[in-house]
C-alpha cells in the first residue's frame, strides 16, 4: 500500500531546504570584541575574561584602527542590519577609545549603536552622568548591562543602578542581562539594586547560564537549568561577529571563544569572510537546519556529542571547540563536496549524452557508446 | 536652533523601494490597537484586520524587492503586536489573526493584565495553546490580589512550556512582591521584563541631547478606528495617517499618496525640532515623541488648510 506523504511535513520540509539553499545569512548587527581583558573576572564568563585577558588566548585585542577599517566594511554589506555593537571584555576598560568608535559607526551609517558593559566605571553618579553623556552625543542609541550574583565581587549594585539611572537620563536604552543557575536566581541578581533605579532600565532579559568558557569548569554540573532543546536553528538571531583576535564567526553566542577560523581580518576584508560566511556549507547548515544537523555527521566518524545541552548555542559551542569534532566535520564535510561534485558531474555528462542523442549526433553517441 | 532638514514642506509620495536599504524597512512590523465593540465583538474586526494584513504584507513583499528574490534579509524580525483592554473576550478572534500572521512569516506577541489571565484562566489557556501566538507577556499594575497561587502557577508553566519564554510589564516591586520570576518554571527560563517606574508623567527626567533617529519606534500602528500612522506618537493625528485598512493599499501612503513627513529621514536622523529646549513633561512617550506631536499638533490646522507647515521634521 502506497502511503501519502504528510503535506505539512513536505512543506516543511521544502521550506528548509529552499532556505538552506538560497535564503541569505541575514545578520542583526555587527558585534566587534575590541579585547579580552575585563576587570572581572566571573565565574560564569562564557568568554573566561579576566583583568590578564582570556584564560584561553590571554591579552588579546584589536586596534581603533582595525575596528575603524572593519566598520566601513561591514557598512557596505547588504544583509548586515545597521546596528554596531562593541564588547569586550570589557570594552569600557577605555572609554575614550570606545567614543571613538562609537563616532566612527555612526559616520559609517549605522544607525542602532549599542554596547554591553559591566558598568564598573558608573561607581559614582557624576561619573556615571559624565559618560553617558558623552556616549548619547557620540550616538550610543542602547547599552546592555551584564550583572548577577557572579559579577558582585568585582562591580558594585550601586555602580550598576548608577548606570541605569545616567542612561534614563540621557535618553539611552538599557538592557540589564541577568543570568540563572539553579542556586543562583534572577530575584537574586536584581536585590542587588536600587528598586528605583531597575524602575528605570528599558528592560531586563534573563537566561540560564550556559555551560561554556569559564563556566563550564567554574560551575557544578548539576548547577545548570538544562533545557535539553537542541532541534531549533539561529538563522533569526546572528550577529557579525569579529573577536579579540580578529577572527569572523556568525555569532557571538559562544562560537566566537573556539578557534574555529571562518577568516581574519588581517588577512581578508570584513566584506569578504561575509560572503564566504554566506557560502560555507558549515555554517549554512548550522544556521538553517541546526546544530543538530551536525551529529549525524559526527557519528559517521565515530563521534557521539550526546544530546544532553543547555541549548542550542552550548551544543554549537562543544562541537566547535573540541579538535577532534572540527577535523571529523571538516572530513566529512569534504567527502560531501566531493560526492556532491562526483554526482554533479555525472548528471553533466548524462545530460550532454542525451543532448546528443536527441540532437542525432552521431559523433557524441559513438562517444558515449566508447565511453 | 538652526534646522538643517527642513526640505519641500508640500505632501508628496514616498519612495518605498528604492536604495540598498528601502524606507520599508521601517514599516515592517505591526502594532494593532483593539478594543471591544458595543457589541462585544473586537474593533477593528478580525476578518478586516487579518484581510489587511495579507494586503500589507504582499505591498511590502514587492517593496523590497522580494519577487525578484532581492533583499529577503528583510523579511526578518516582522512581528504583530496587539495591544488592547479585555483581550481575553476575543480569543477565537485574536487567535484566527494571529494564525494568519503566522502564515505570512510574522511573529505575533500578546500583552494579558495578569488580574485577567486568573480570572478568566480557560480562555488564557486557549490565548497559549493558540499556535499562531509566538510570545506572551503578563502586565502587572500594582494592585491585583493573587488569591490562587496554583492557578498563577499553571498559567506560567503553561506559557513557558509552550512558549519557551515569558515576558513581564509593570512596576519591578510588584513583580517581586508576587514573586513571579521565583515560580518553578519561570526560574529556568528566558525572560524578558519591562520595568514601569509607577510614576507620572510629570515626573519623568528630560534628556539634555533629546533628539534621536526614530527607526526603532516605527512600525504600522493599526487604531481601533481602523487608521493607520507610522509611529505611536502620531497616533491619532489627521495630518499624520497613512489611510486606513479598509482602502485599498494604492489610496494609502504606501501605495502612493502623499504624505508630508519624511519617514526616511525620520528614521535615520529623527525630527527636527522647533523648540528642542527642556519642557515639561506630560506623557510616558518618549521626550522626543512627545515634542514631536506637540509640535505637529500645533502645526495641525494650517497643515489640514493646504498651507505650508513649519518645522518639525516635515517634508
Amino acid at each position: 500500500m502506497q502511503v501519502s506523504p504528510d503535506p505539512v511535513a513536505v512543506n516543511d520540509a521544502v521550506v528548509r531546504l529552499a532556505m538552506l539553499q538560497d535564503m541569505p545569512i541575514f545578520y542583526a548587527g555587527l558585534v566587534v570584541e575590541n579585547t579580552t581583558r575585563c576587570n572581572a573576572k566571573c565565574a560564569m564568563c562564557y568568554q573566561s575574561a579576566g583583568p590578564k585577558g582570556s584564560d584561553t588566548w590571554g591579552t588579546q585585542s584589536l586596534t581603533t584602527a582595525e575596528i575603524k577599517r572593519v566598520i566601513a566594511e561591514a557598512s557596505t554589506i547588504e544583509t548586515l542590519y545597521p546596528r554596531f555593537h562593541l564588547s569586550g571584555g570589557e570594552a569600557f576598560i577605555d572609554v575614550d577609545g570606545c567614543i571613538e568608535l562609537f563616532t566612527a559607526a555612526r559616520e559609517a551609517g549605522f544607525l542602532d549603536i549599542t554596547t554591553t558593559t559591566n558598568a564598573y566605571w558608573a561607581n559614582k553618579p557624576d561619573r556615571a552622568r559624565a559618560v553617558c553623556e558623552r556616549l548619547r552625543a557620540a550616538g550610543v542609541t542602547s547599552m546592555e548591562i551584564s550583572w548577577d550574583y557572579w559579577h558582585k565581587p568585582y562591580v558594585s549594585g550601586d555602580a550598576v543602578s548608577n548606570c541605569l539611572e545616567a542612561c534614563s537620563e540621557f535618553e539611552i536604552e538599557t538592557n540589564l542581562r541577568i543570568l540563572c543557575t539553579k542556586s543562583h536566581s534572577y530575584s537574586e541578581a536584581l536585590s542587588f539594586l536600587r528598586p528605583e533605579a531597575l524602575a528605570r532600565a528599558s528592560r531586563v532579559s534573563g537566561g540560564p547560564v550556559f555551560a561554556t568558557g569559564r563556566a563550564a569548569k567554574m560551575i557544578p554540573p548539576e548547577d545548570f537549568h538544562r533545557q535539553n532543546n537542541i532541534e531549533g536553528n539561529c538563522h533569526s538571531v546572528l550577529n557579525l561577529t569579529v573577536n579579540a583576535r580578529g577572527n569572523v564567526y556568525p555569532c557571538c553566542a559562544g562560537l566566537d571563544q573556539t578557534d574555529y577560523v571562518f577568516g581574519n581580518v588581517r588577512e581578508a576584508s570584513l566584506d569578504a569572510i561575509a560572503e564566504r560566511l554566506n557560502r560555507s556549507p558549515v555554517v549554512r547548515t548550522v544556521v538553517f537546519s541546526g546544530i543538530a544537523a551536525l551529529a549525524p555527521l559526527l557519528e559517521r566518524s565515530g563521534i557521539d556529542v550526546g544530546r544532553e545541552y543547555n541549548g542550542i548555542c552550548h551544543m554549537c559551542w562543544r562541537i566547535f571547540s573540541d579538535p577532534e569534532c572540527v577535523r571529523a566535520l571538516d572530513d566529512e564535510l569534504e567527502k560531501a563536496t566531493q560526492r556532491a561534485l562526483s554526482r554533479a558531474l555525472d548528471r553533466l555528462e548524462h545530460s550532454r549524452i542525451e543532448t546528443a542523442v536527441d540532437d542525432h549526433d552521431p559523433h557524441c553517441c559513438a562517444h558515449a557508446e566508447a565511453d | 536652533m538652526t534646522m538643517t532638514h527642513i526640505a519641500a514642506r508640500t505632501p508628496k509620495p514616498i519612495d518605498f523601494s528604492t536604495g540598498r536599504q528601502p524606507a520599508a524597512q521601517w514599516l515592517r512590523s505591526v502594532a494593532l490597537l483593539v478594543r471591544s465593540d458595543a457589541n462585544g465583538g473586537l474593533e477593528p474586526s478580525p476578518d478586516l484586520l487579518a484581510a489587511w494584513l495579507e494586503r500589507f504584507d504582499d505591498w511590502y513583499k514587492v517593496a523590497i524587492g522580494c519577487e525578484r528574490n532581492e533583499r529577503l534579509h528583510l523579511l526578518y524580525h516582522r512581528d504583530v503586536t496587539v495591544v488592547g483592554d479585555r483581550l481575553l473576550d476575543h480569543v477565537a478572534e485574536i487567535g484566527m489573526v494571529a494564525r494568519r500572521a503566522a502564515g505570512l512569516g510574522f511573529g505575533f506577541s500578546v500583552t494579558i493584565p495578569l488580574d485577567e489571565a486568573l480570572a478568566a484562566e480557560p480562555r488564557m489557556n486557549e490565548l497559549v495553546a493558540c499556535p499562531g501566538v509566538s510570545t506572551l507577556a503578563l502586565s502587572v499594575a500594582g494592585d491585583e490580589v493573587v488569591g490562587d497561587e496554583e492557578a498563577l502557577a499553571r498559567i506560567l508553566s503553561a506559557i513557558v512550556r509552550t512558549k519557551g519564554h515569558i515576558g513581564f510589564i509593570g512596576v519591578y516591586d510588584r513583580i517581586r512582591e508576587l514573586g513571579l520570576l521565583d515560580y518553578p518554571d519561570v526560574l529556568s527560563t528566558q525572560i524578558t521584563i519591562h520595568p514601569k517606574d509607577g510614576t507620572t508623567g510629570e515626573t519623568l527626567p528630560i534628556p539634555s541631547r533629546p533628539v534621536q533617529p526614530c527607526f526603532a519606534r516605527l512600525r504600522v500602528y493599526v487604531d481601533t478606528t481602523g487608521e493607520i500612522f507610522p509611529c505611536l506618537g502620531l497616533v491619532g493625528m489627521p495630518a499624520a495617517r497613512l489611510g486606513r485598512i479598509d482602502d485599498p493599499i494604492e489610496r494609502t501612503v504606501l501605495g502612493g499618496q502623499p504624505y508630508p513627513l519624511c519617514l526616511d529621514r525620520l528614521a535615520r536622523t529623527g525630527p527636527d525640532l522647533t523648540h528642542p529646549e527642556p519642557a515639561q513633561r506630560y506623557t510616558g512617550l518618549p521626550w522626543i515623541c512627545e515634542r514631536h506631536r506637540r509640535e505637529l499638533l500645533q502645526e495641525q490646522e494650517p497643515l489640514l488648510a493646504g498651507e505650508a507647515p513649519a518645522e518639525s521634521g516635515l517634508q
